[in-house]
């Protein structure tokens, strides 16, 4: 149920909430001198908002700020990164904060938010990130390596079509050519005679070291390729793993900072705590000392009293 | 003038350099959004804790409170107050917590908080032993009693900051002020 209150309490609380003009203000100083019972009870407000600004207020949670920095997620993307084909949500085992529910402690803690959000997450680390790309890099190199040896071999390579070749399971048999014998030799024949046989022989061979050539090429370039992706993955993690480092060591930093603050501001308190209650104790003892002074005097008058009655 | 009465009042805190600090965040330097949390810790811890009671459920909610504003970083609009966002966020996830929990109880009409009887007059009057004995009433008031007192008296909030925070008009924000400070000033049995 609501009370009434008047338009006098409602700007006594303005001025005391100092939300009133200095018109108010002055108007209000005028109706106080002119009425003391609203003096009274401004007086009364005033002792009661003076006493709630000394309730004392709870200290954050030691840890609070180095849990917050731990699960603290990379900086939300801006209008223009979230056109990305391939959102990272596919991730499994990972929240929409980006850290796993453990973080925060048990399920309530993961409530559905009020507010929905259209912000896609991230939900990998950038060194898990950097890993997974060099990986993809990995297979897309074995597999253009793969399909290269595919096409030297089909040009290095002419093999014969067999014949009476069944089904496309058969025994293999290596193709071989029929060996010189003595007929083929005939000496004092001229060269030309055995011209086309040699030149056959001659464009295989220099095919073959083109394709040796070009099969080495390729490994040293593959070899080359591979160093240079592992020493920038090297690279990557070690300024990943600075970067960790330096971020624990300013979050023990802030831990440590916060701590002290925390132990001086315990201090403050307990001792200004120890001050009022010395003042008040004083206070009480000055006060029965005034009492038991009051009484002696009291008794002695009442004696002295006693006395002069009883005095013929 | 308000004069701040403890360390990181939140609602008289540099603006300016929130915004600078929220910018920064959002331009990948994670440490800027700890100072933040730095900032606001306390203030967002006490307003989840005078509105769920419980130290726990407290640092949950301070917890989540800034791991959602992290998430959202970009959401925040810069014309409005910084810790006006952050404190309406803290408020809501309290008052989803505690409807989760149901574990608020109604205030009774009658609850009376006792004196220090044993004490001296001038000791019951001490400023200390007042203000223990306001936490301890304050704790038995009624969840939006709590919140309007807390706004006001502890993060020092202005009437339109309260506004913004609770999403009501002044008007509403200056009768439900008097209402819990009337109501407040009721339970104390040896106030006069």
């Amino acid at each position: 149920m609501t009370a009434k209150h008047s338009p006098l309490t409602e700007l006594m609380h303005a001025v005391l909430d100092g939300e009133a003009s200095a018109a108010e203000a002055r108007e209000l100083e005028l109706r106080l001198a002119a009425d003391p019972a609203a003096r009274a009870e401004f007086d009364d407000w005033q002792r009661l908002f003076h006493a709630l600004g000394e309730v004392a207020q709870e200290h954050a949670p030691e840890g609070l700020v180095a849990s917050v920095t731990a699960a603290l997620p990379s900086p939300p993307r801006t209008a223009g990164d979230r056109g990305q084909p391939f959102p990272d949500r596919r991730v499994l085992g990972h929240t929409r904060f980006g850290f796993p529910r453990r973080v925060l402690g048990e399920s309530r803690a993961m409530q559905p938010p009020h507010v929905a959000s259209s912000t896609p997450t991230r939900s990998i680390t950038m060194t898990q990130q950097s890993r997974i790309f060099a990986h993809r890099k990995a297979w897309l190199g074995a597999g253009i390596v793969a399909a290269a040896a595919v096409v030297v071999a089909q040009v290095a390579f002419d093999f014969p079509v067999a014949k009476d070749v069944v089904g496309t399971v058969a025994p293999a048999e290596r193709y071989r050519a029929a060996p010189n014998g003595s007929e083929d030799v005939k000496l004092g024949v001229p060269a030309g005679a055995t011209a086309n046989s040699t030149a056959t022989n001659e464009a295989s061979r220099a095919i073959a070291e083109k394709s040796a050539d070009l099969t080495a090429q390729k490994k040293a370039d593959l070899s080359a390729e591979k160093k240079a992706d592992l020493t920038a993955q090297q690279r990557a993690e070690l300024a990943a793993e600075k970067k960790a480092d330096l971020n624990a060591q300013k979050t023990a930093d802030l831990a440590a900072q916060k701590t002290a603050d925390l132990t001086a501001q315990k201090t403050a308190d307990l001792t200004a705590q120890k001050t009022a209650d010395r003042t008040a104790q004083k206070a009480a003892d000055m006060s029965m000392q005034r009492s038991e002074a009051a009484r002696a005097e009291t008794q002695r008058s009442m004696e002295m009293s006693t006395n002069r009655t009883a005095q013929p | 003038m308000r004069v701040p009465t403890f360390a990181a009042v939140a609602c008289t805190s540099d603006e300016d350099d929130d915004r600078v600090l929220v910018e920064r965040y959002l331009s990948g330097d994670r440490d800027a959004f700890t100072a933040l949390v730095v900032r606001y810790q306390r203030p967002i811890y006490n307003a989840a804790f005078w509105v769920l009671r419980r130290h726990e459920d407290a640092h949950d909610i301070s917890q989540t409170v800034f791991l959602k504003v992290a998430e959202r970083a970009d959401e925040y609009d810069p014309k409005y107050k910084f810790f006006s966002w952050i404190y309406r966020i803290a408020v809501n996830e309290s008052l989803n917590l505690l409807r989760r929990h149901r574990h608020e109880d109604e205030l009774e009409d009658d609850v009376e908080i006792a004196g220090d009887e044993s004490a001296g007059p001038e000791r019951q009057a001490s400023a200390a032993q007042l203000a223990r004995q306001l936490r301890k009433a304050m704790m038995t008031m009624a969840t939006s009693d709590r919140l309007v007192l807390t706004l006001r008296h502890f993060s020092e909030c202005s009437y339109e900051e309260m506004a913004q925070i609770l999403e009501i008009d002044e008007k509403t924000v200056k009768s439900r002020l008097f209402e819990a400070r009337r109501r407040l000033r009721g339970l104390l049995k040896d106030w006069k």
